[in-house]
């Protein structure tokens, strides 16, 4: 599976990079290393384990397409993060977040159902891939 | 149960937009976020949330989020953008921030986001995001901003724009 990095997911790495969410050890050693099973999705273990990646769900219902890869205790200030991705034939990475409170989270899905929208219409903008 | 059809759910959009009216946010704005909503169901999720929402805060933050999908439901093509490197990540957020820092600057010169906000039509909490973001700014975000204050080309050109 090829792993398209789109701009939204561009957007918000220059925002979590900014704001220091993560180090760059960690995202070398750990978050890139982990988006990179997409390559071999479903086969890679790790996809068995629930609190790694899940089901995108709003108010309890499935979104379509869409799933989150899940990091617990990130950067300095030990924050949960999130990054939507959807299985589109290719994983599209999305907007990645930290995670905070329940009314946040479910705008965070409410967005990235519209980018799962936009990728199945062929209106996003590609970023290039992660290899 | 009784079935949501899309009928119920448009005029259910329409009264948002009422609501969205009587708050004094600009008729451009309710008009294309209720068009929106139309056609992409978490728009209309969101234009929900904020129907139900109390709190000024989160119903800001939706507003801006609003915006943003606004913004996004624009583009109607495939963009091969460019590659950029993670490593280059934190040099190019800090270009952005300074660009931002500066047109912020002008902005406050000219009467403030708020000012702004009723010159472009963009809701102020959309503005408030567009400048505390580290995200790059969009084009017509930048140009509706230019248009309002009459600015140059030179005073919102910049590399990372999309």
């Amino acid at each position: 599976m090829e792993i398209i990095i789109t701009s939204w997911a561009l957007n918000s790495y220059l925002e979590l990079k900014h704001s220091r969410v993560f180090t760059d050890e960690e995202y070398k050693k750990v978050i890139r290393p982990d988006v990179l099973r997409l390559r071999d999705y479903p086969d890679d273990p790790k996809f068995e384990n629930d609190k790694f990646w899940s089901i995108a769900e709003m108010d309890s219902k499935k979104i379509e397409d869409g799933y989150k890869m899940k990091w617990h205790q990130v950067g300095h200030g030990k924050v949960q993060l999130r990054l939507p991705v959807g299985l589109l034939g290719d994983a599209f990475l999305c907007e990645a977040y930290v995670k905070e409170n329940p009314k946040a989270e479910k705008r965070r899905m409410a967005r990235f159902k519209v980018h799962l929208e936009k990728i199945r219409r062929q209106e996003y903008t590609e970023n290039g891939r992660l290899t | 149960m009784k079935t949501h059809t899309i009928a119920d759910r448009n005029v259910e959009l329409i009264e948002i937009g009422h609501q969205m009216k009587q708050e004094r946010l600009s008729n451009t704005f309710v008009a294309t976020a209720v068009q929106t909503a139309f056609q992409y169901e978490g728009v209309y999720d969101l234009m929900k949330m904020w129907s139900e929402e109390s709190e000024k805060k989160e119903k800001d933050e939706i507003i801006a989020d609003i915006q943003d999908m606004i913004d996004e439901c624009a583009q109607k093509e495939k963009i091969e953008g460019a590659y950029i490197r993670f490593d280059d990540l934190g040099k190019i957020a800090k270009n952005i921030r300074s660009f931002k820092d500066n047109l912020r600057m002008i902005v406050d010169k000219k009467g403030g986001i708020k000012a702004v906000a009723e010159l472009t039509g963009i809701p102020q909490p959309s503005l408030s995001r567009f400048f505390s973001s580290n995200t790059m700014p969009r084009r017509v975000t930048l140009l509706k901003i230019a248009r309002a204050l009459n600015l140059g080309q030179v005073q919102i050109a910049t590399e990372w724009s999309r």
